[in-house]
C-alpha cells in the first residue's frame, strides 16, 4: 500500500473527470449544430498488481465513447432542399479543397455527414452548412441512374427538351343514330421539335353501329390511314352492345386485335416534318364503356382528352422527394430526376474517424461504406424538408455533469487525504 | 422525449395553425367573391422514421365536384347563346308590330284596301286618290324598316361576333398562361387553389362565348375544346372572321379556328354565326318573298305599284329594302283609277274592283295572309327563342345552385373552425412555457 500511489491513482481520476468534463462542454456547445454526434465518456481503470494477496492502487483514463449511430432530433425546415435521415445511414459528401478556374476540386477521400442543411451554391452544386458537396447517383440524360459511383450533384439550369406524343387516348360517344354527316374531331400531338400539331379525325358511320375513321395530318391534309370500328353485335367477336367491339386498320393504320377488356388502340406513324413519329390512339378497352362508345345520341359528344407529349420548357427550381431523387422542375410542368441521394452504411458507424464540420471519414474499424438506397438494406429513410438536429440532450448532460463535478470534488480529496496521511508521516519523526 | 424536440413539436404546430388560420382568413374574405371554392388545408402527422416531428400542413386545396362543373359550363353556355338569339329575334317581333296594333304589315295592308275601297265609292277624287297612293307608300316603308330591322340585327350578330371572338381569343391565352403557372405550381407542391379559380372563371367565359369545354390533362393543364375543335390556348387569337358589312344577300365571311374554316361552335358565337347565317337569312328571305309578290300581285292586276326606287322591277334578293311606290305613281296618283295608260272616265271603277279582289282579297293564301302569317312566324320566333332562353337559364341557375352549395364558403363554420385553431394555439404554446420552466429548472439545479 503506497499513499503516493493512492494520490496518483487519485490524480489520474482528477485527469478522467476533466476529460469526462470537455467532451461534456463539447456536446453542450455544440448542442444546437446541424447533425452533430455526441461524444460520451467511459471510463477504464488500470492495474498495477491485483492478485490474491496484493493489489497495488492502478489508474483511470477516460475514454471516448463515440455515439454517431443515436438518432438526433428531426425537425422540419421551410428549406426544401434539405434532407434528414431518419434511422442508420450517412450522406455521402465532397469536401472540397480549392478550385481551378470555377470548377471545384475536391479532396479523393471520401467522407460522409448527418449534416442535411443543403442549398444551392453559385455554381449549382447542393452544398450543407459545413460547405461539404453533397453526392449522389446522377441520371444520365434518358433518366437512368448511374448506381455504380457516387458524384457531386450539380443542378443544371437546363431547359426541359420536348417529348413527342408517343399515345394519346379519346373518350367519346358517337351517336347510336347518326344523321350521316361526318364527324370531325382533332387530337393535338407534339412533334419532335416540340411543336403543336393535330390528327383530324373524321368519323363516317358505314353501317349499323359500324363507323370508320378517317386520320390526317392536320385539317384538310394528307391522309394516314383509315380504320373501321365494330360496336356491340357487329363486334368480331361481339362485344357488350355500344362498346368497341373490333378496330381494323386499313392504309398505315393498324388497330390491336379483340381481347377481352384489352386495349383498343389504333397505331400510325406520322412525319411532322421531324422524321416519323409512331402514335398510338387508345380507344379504351374492349367490351368496356371507358372509351370510345356509341350509345343513344344524334351527336358526337367527347368526355376526355388526353395526350403524352410536352411542349419544351425551361429551368424553374430543384427539389428534394422523399425517396432521395433531386428533381428538377420546368415551367412546362415536367420535371426531371437529376440525380438520387443513396446512403451509406457502415457495420460499425461508432468508429468512424470524425472531422471538422460534423463530418466523419471511413476506418478500418468502421468497415467499407455500403452505398444503398434509403429505406432498403438496413439503411434509414430520408425525411425531405427536414434536418437532423444534434444528438446532444441537454439535460442528460447536465446530469452526466452534476456525477463528473462529484466525481472530482471526491478525488481532490482523496488527494488532500493523502497529503494529511503523508504529513502525518512525517510529522512522527520529530 | 427531450425538450428541444418538443419544442420543434411545439412550434411546427404553431406554424400549421398559422396557416390553417391565413386561409380561413382567405376563406372568410372570400364568402362574397364570385366563382371563389373554399379552400382546405390537408394537415398530417409529420413523422423520421419511427419517431414524431410534430405536424406537417400540405399546400391549401379547393374542393370541386368536376362533372358538375362541366354540367354547368355547358349550360351556361346554351343559356349564353340563347339569350343572344331571344334579343335579336326579340328586336325583329317588336319591329314587325303586334297584329291588329296598326303598325304591323297585315295592318298596313288593309288600310290600303280601305283607301281605295274609299276611292271606289268616287274615283275622281283626287285627295282620296293621293291618300290612296300615301297608304302604298306607308306598306312599302313598312316593309323597309322590317328590312332594315333584319338586315341591322344580321350586321349586328356579325359586329358581335368580332368582339366576342376577341373576348374568346384573350380568355383562352389567359388558360394557357394559368395552365402553365398550375402545371408548375403542382410541381412545387404550392396550392393551385386561387390559379384554379381563376381558370374557372376564364373557362366559364368561354363555355359562354364558344360552347367551350375544358378537357383536364394529366399535368394540370387544361385543352379547351368545341364542336370537336381544339381551340388552341398559346396565345396566338385562333378564332378569327373577317370585319364585313352584310347587307341583304351578301355572304357572311365564315368563322375560322387557326384559319381554318370552324365547326358549329356554342355559346354566343355558335348562336351569332347561326343567327347570321341560317335564322336571319331565311327571314329575309320570306319577308323577300312577301315584298316580290306585293309587287307582282299588284302587277298582274294591272297597275305596277311597286318597284324599286328607279321605277323598275324589284330585285330578287333585297327586294324588301328597295320596294318603294312607283316613281310614275306618286306623280299622278290618278293611275290607281286609269292604270298606266291615258286619263279614262271620272267614275271607271274596273282597275280599282280589280286591285281590291285581286291582290287586296282578303283570306287564306293572299297577300294579307301572308302578311299576318310573316307577322306571327316572327312573332312565333321569338317567343320560342324567349322560351328556350328561359330554360336555359333555369337549368343553369339550378346547376350553379347546386355547385355554389357544396364550394361556398359557410361563415359560421369557418368561426368553429377559427375558435378551434384559437384553442389549439394556445395549447401548443403552453407546451412551449412549459419547456422554457422546465429548462429553468434544469439550470438551476447545478450550482
Amino acid at each position: 500500500m503506497s499513499l503516493f500511489g493512492a494520490m496518483n491513482t487519485a490524480i489520474s481520476g482528477l485527469t478522467a473527470q476533466s476529460a469526462a468534463f470537455g467532451n461534456i462542454g463539447d456536446n453542450v456547445a455544440n448542442s444546437q449544430t446541424v447533425g452533430f454526434k455526441r461524444i460520451d465518456t467511459s471510463f477504464e481503470d488500470y492495474l498495477t498488481t491485483s492478485n490474491a494477496t496484493t493489489n497495488q492502487p492502478g489508474a483511470v483514463v477516460a475514454r471516448p465513447d463515440y455515439v454517431n449511430t443515436v438518432q438526433g432530433t428531426v425537425t422540419q425546415t421551410d428549406n426544401p432542399l434539405s434532407l434528414a435521415i431518419a434511422g442508420p445511414g450517412f450522406f455521402a459528401v465532397s469536401r472540397p479543397i480549392g478550385d481551378t478556374r470555377g470548377t471545384p476540386l475536391f479532396r479523393p477521400l471520401p467522407a460522409y455527414t448527418r449534416a442535411g442543411d443543403f442549398a444551392l451554391n453559385k455554381d449549382g452544386y447542393l452544398v450543407n452548412s459545413s460547405g461539404d458537396y453533397l453526392n449522389g447517383w446522377n441520371a444520365d440524360a434518358a433518366g437512368t441512374l448511374d448506381q455504380t459511383r457516387t458524384a457531386p450533384i450539380k443542378v443544371a439550369q437546363a431547359g426541359y427538351s420536348p417529348v413527342p406524343t408517343t399515345s394519346a387516348t379519346l373518350a367519346a360517344n358517337l351517336p347510336a343514330s347518326p344523321d350521316g354527316t361526318p364527324i370531325a374531331t382533332q387530337i393535338p400531338i407534339i412533334d419532335a421539335l416540340g411543336r403543336s400539331q393535330t390528327l383530324n379525325l373524321t368519323w363516317t358511320p358505314a353501317a349499323a353501329n359500324t363507323w370508320s375513321v378517317d386520320i390526317t395530318k392536320g385539317s384538310g391534309g394528307p391522309s394516314l390511314g383509315t380504320a373501321t370500328i365494330k360496336f356491340g353485335a357487329a363486334g368480331d367477336p361481339a362485344a357488350p352492345e355500344g362498346t368497341v367491339g373490333s378496330v381494323v386498320g386499313a392504309g398505315g393504320v393498324a388497330g390491336s386485335t379483340f381481347t377481352a377488356g384489352g386495349n383498343a388502340t389504333l397505331s400510325l406513324t406520322a412525319d411532322f416534318g421531324a422524321g416519323p413519329q409512331a402514335l398510338s390512339l387508345g380507344l379504351g378497352h374492349f367490351g368496356q364503356s371507358d372509351g370510345l362508345t356509341q350509345y343513344a345520341g344524334t351527336t358526337f359528344s367527347l368526355r376526355a382528352l388526353t395526350q403524352d407529349g410536352v411542349a419544351p420548357g425551361s429551368y424553374s427550381g430543384v427539389a428534394m422527394k422523399p425517396n432521395g431523387d433531386v428533381v428538377v422542375n420546368y415551367d412546362n410542368g415536367q420535371s426531371r430526376v437529376l440525380a438520387r441521394v443513396p446512403l451509406v452504411t457502415f457495420a460499425n458507424a461508432d468508429a468512424l474517424q470524425r472531422e471538422n464540420g460534423q463530418a466523419f471519414t471511413a476506418t478500418n474499424d468502421s468497415g467499407a461504406a455500403q452505398t444503398v438506397q434509403s429505406g432498403i438494406n438496413g439503411a434509414g429513410t430520408l425525411v425531405a424538408g427536414a434536418v437532423e438536429g444534434s444528438n446532444v440532450d441537454i439535460a442528460k448532460e447536465f446530469t452526466k455533469l452534476i456525477v463528473a463535478q462529484r466525481a472530482y470534488s471526491a478525488n481532490t480529496k482523496l488527494v488532500t487525504t493523502a497529503d494529511e496521511l503523508l504529513q502525518a508521516t512525517i510529522d512522527m519523526k520529530r | 422525449m427531450r425538450l428541444d424536440a418538443t419544442l420543434a413539436q411545439a412550434s411546427s404546430g404553431l406554424d400549421s395553425i398559422g396557416r390553417r388560420l391565413s386561409v380561413i382568413a382567405q376563406n372568410v374574405a372570400n364568402a362574397d367573391t364570385a366563382g371563389y371554392v373554399r379552400e382546405t388545408v390537408p394537415v398530417e402527422a409529420a413523422v423520421a422514421g419511427d419517431q414524431g416531428m410534430g405536424v406537417r400542413t400540405g399546400p391549401a386545396q379547393r374542393r370541386i365536384d368536376q362533372a358538375l362543373q362541366a354540367d354547368l359550363l355547358g349550360a351556361a353556355g346554351r343559356a349564353a347563346g340563347g339569350a343572344l338569339r331571344q334579343a335579336s329575334l326579340a328586336s325583329i317581333d317588336e319591329a314587325s308590330g303586334a297584329p291588329g296594333a296598326g303598325q304591323d304589315l297585315a295592318s298596313l295592308l288593309g288600310r290600303l284596301r280601305d283607301s281605295l275601297s274609299a276611292l271606289g265609292s268616287d274615283p275622281a277624287n283626287a285627295t282620296r286618290q293621293r291618300a290612296g297612293v300615301a297608304r302604298a307608300a306607308d306598306l312599302a316603308a313598312g316593309v323597309n324598316a322590317l328590312g332594315a330591322t333584319i338586315t341591322s340585327a344580321r350586321q349586328a350578330a356579325q359586329d358581335g361576333l368580332a368582339t366576342d371572338l376577341a373576348s374568346a381569343n384573350a380568355a383562352l391565352a389567359t388558360v394557357g398562361r394559368l395552365g402553365a403557372q398550375i402545371a408548375l405550381a403542382r410541381n412545387r407542391n404550392e396550392s393551385t387553389a386561387d390559379l384554379e379559380d381563376k381558370r374557372d372563371a376564364q373557362l366559364r367565359t368561354l363555355a359562354e362565348l364558344a360552347g367551350a369545354r375544358a378537357m383536364p390533362q394529366p399535368n394540370g393543364q387544361t385543352l379547351v375544346m368545341s364542336g370537336g375543335t381544339v381551340l388552341p390556348t398559346d396565345g396566338s387569337d385562333p378564332l378569327s372572321v373577317a370585319a364585313s358589312s352584310l347587307g341583304p344577300g351578301a355572304v357572311a365571311p365564315p368563322l375560322l379556328v387557326a384559319g381554318r374554316p370552324a365547326p358549329p361552335l356554342g355559346g354566343r358565337i355558335g348562336a351569332a354565326v347561326e343567327l347570321r347565317d341560317t335564322t336571319l337569312p331565311a327571314l329575309q328571305a320570306s319577308l323577300d318573298g312577301f315584298a316580290t309578290n306585293l309587287a307582282a300581285g299588284f302587277a298582274a292586276a294591272g297597275l305596277t305599284l311597286f318597284t324599286n326606287p328607279a321605277g323598275f322591277p324589284l330585285p330578287a334578293t333585297g327586294a324588301a329594302q328597295t320596294i318603294t311606290v312607283d316613281p310614275a305613281v306618286q306623280a299622278a296618283p290618278r293611275m290607281l283609277r286609269d292604270g298606266p295608260g291615258p286619263a279614262g272616265p271620272a267614275g271607271a271603277t274596273a282597275l280599282i274592283d280589280a286591285l281590291l279582289t285581286g291582290p287586296l282579297a282578303t283570306g287564306a293564301g293572299t297577300l294579307a295572309g301572308q302578311a299576318a302569317d310573316l307577322v306571327s312566324r316572327h312573332a312565333a320566333a321569338a317567343s320560342g327563342a324567349a322560351t328556350q332562353a328561359q330554360t336555359e337559364t333555369g337549368i343553369r341557375d339550378s346547376l350553379q345552385t347546386k355547385l355554389s352549395a357544396t364550394t361556398a364558403v359557410t361563415v359560421d363554420s369557418e368561426m368553429a373552425e377559427m375558435i378551434r385553431l384559437q384553442n389549439s394555439y394556445g395549447a401548443n404554446a403552453r407546451v412551449i412555457s412549459s419547456v422554457q420552466q422546465m429548462w429553468t429548472q434544469l439550470l438551476d439545479s447545478i450550482r
